[in-house]
């Protein structure tokens, strides 16, 4: 009989220590987990300030290499800017792209990472009928409304068929793209 | 408190054996080879116990089983009265009294039942108080848990809410989760905010405006055409008065940044085609 209460003793004992060893072990896990809660929290609201300070800057750098489809829709936003009726037709030519050459120095690993994946594309813009006004409306917008297309040449060309005083305004324009997947 | 009993040295059957050479159960299977090869009786009828060691030897001590269990209730501690005569001559020294008293008969199977009732006791105790233990553990544990749940969930709505700053609602079961609609979000930023600000180190656009400001607009020209790059600019214009010219050259010459490479004058008739060639200063020529 005292060797059974015996025994029942040490399966209770034992029973404790598992059953303590079970709720240390929970409460323990359940401790890690709140420590990556906090931390996943204070990542993501690193990395949403992170993503402000990105956003607050315009875009300079095209997404994918679809550069005639994003320039036309800027030179679209450009004549709507200028308010100018008919709306000319425009010319896009768009050139060969190439791996992107920065010349900018001090640059860190992680800008060198970027770097790699970035190309540079070249286009030729087109735009007939424009007064000097309406040029000065378009280089203004194309100046301040986007970064993403820089200008390396810009021609005007005084259209002699016209009698208004009418200009041709062709530019030379580059873009940074990020070949996403290549 | 303990109850002693003695029992008469003529009830018990003594032998003086050598010092067995094993240990722990061994010591006890040599002894009872020596001890059964004295014994008139087999030691299945008798209760043994053997006294520690003494000048190289060890006493042993039996007593018949049913003396012995007459016992079990009456006493804790039952053991020999004296010795006889003769074991304290088979010593060099004298036997001191406490082997005598370590030569207690109720034990193993004859343990009292007090000592039985004790251990039962000290057994349930020890059952009930480990259970009480663990139900105590365990509900702190789970009062614990939740308050530990309770502040992850607190915090995880913290990150849902600040991923609810940035991305658009979502539009149903099917989306993806928060995270990655932020890391995509994240992506799409960081590409097309690489700060390649190399290729707008020339801003042709505020040249082209200087240009215009320093422009002779007070004479009458037609500007046929301008070319404006990076380092050179190029401009062709008729002047309808031969008289002008001059004054248009020496005023586009005043051009900020820009320094005249050649001019070329093509008289006309009712005017003057006009091409001049710039060349971009640099910073020093610019500052002398």
């Amino acid at each position: 009989m005292s060797k059974t209460w015996n025994k029942i003793a040490i399966v209770c004992v034992l029973m404790s220590a598992l059953g303590i060893t079970y709720a240390l072990g929970e409460i323990a896990r359940s401790h890690r987990s709140f420590e990556e809660a906090i931390q996943r929290r204070d990542t993501t609201a690193r990395s949403i300030e992170s993503y402000r300070q990105l956003s607050s800057v315009q875009q300079d750098t095209l997404l994918s290499a679809k550069p005639q489809q994003d320039v036309e829709t800027r030179i679209g936003e450009a004549i709507d800017h200028a308010a100018i009726s008919p709306r000319p037709r425009y010319r896009v030519s768009v050139q060969g792209d190439q791996a992107y050459q920065s010349t900018s120095r001090g640059s860190t690993a992680s800008r060198s990472a970027v770097n790699n994946r970035l190309r540079e594309q070249r286009v030729s813009i087109q735009i007939p009928n424009l007064t000097v006004k309406q040029i000065g409306q378009v280089l203004v917008y194309w100046r301040e409304q986007q970064q993403v297309w820089a200008p390396l040449r810009i021609e005007l060309q005084h259209d002699q068929r016209s009698t208004a005083n009418q200009y041709t305004l062709q530019m030379d324009c580059q873009a940074v793209y990020y070949a996403d997947g290549e | 408190m303990m109850r002693i009993h003695e029992i008469a040295a003529e009830e018990c059957v003594f032998a003086v054996l050598d010092a067995p050479i094993g240990r722990g159960k061994h010591r006890r299977q040599e002894l009872l080879y020596q001890f059964e090869a004295v014994l008139p009786q087999t030691v299945e009828e008798l209760q043994i116990v053997f006294s520690k060691e003494h000048d190289g030897k060890v006493i042993a001590c039996g007593c018949r089983r049913s003396q012995v269990h007459a016992f079990q209730s009456q006493a804790e501690l039952l053991i020999p009265e004296s010795f006889p005569e003769w074991i304290g001559n088979e010593f060099a020294t004298p036997v001191p009294d406490q082997i005598r008293e370590s030569l207690n008969l109720l034990t193993g199977p004859f343990q009292p039942l007090s000592v039985k009732r004790f251990e039962r006791s000290t057994a349930k105790l020890v059952a009930i108080a480990s259970l009480a233990i663990l139900i105590i553990v365990l509900i702190t544990s789970q009062r614990h848990l939740r308050a530990i749940q309770q502040q992850q969930a607190v915090v995880d709505a913290q990150t849902d809410r600040l991923f609810q700053t940035v991305l658009p609602p979502s539009t149903g079961p099917g989306t993806q989760p928060d995270a990655i609609r932020f890391a995509t979000l994240m992506n799409t930023m960081q590409s097309t905010r690489t700060g390649v600000s190399d290729v707008r180190r020339e801003d042709l656009i505020a040249d082209l405006a200087a240009i215009f400001e320093g422009w002779p607009s007070d004479i009458e020209i037609q500007m046929q055409s301008l070319d404006l790059g990076k380092d050179s600019l190029s401009i062709q214009l008729s002047v309808q008065q031969d008289e002008a010219v001059a004054q248009v050259i020496a005023k586009l010459s005043e051009l900020e940044r820009w320094s005249v490479l050649s001019r070329t004058t093509t008289p006309r008739s009712g005017g003057v085609d006009l091409s001049i060639r710039f060349q971009r200063r640099t910073n020093q020529e610019s500052d002398s």
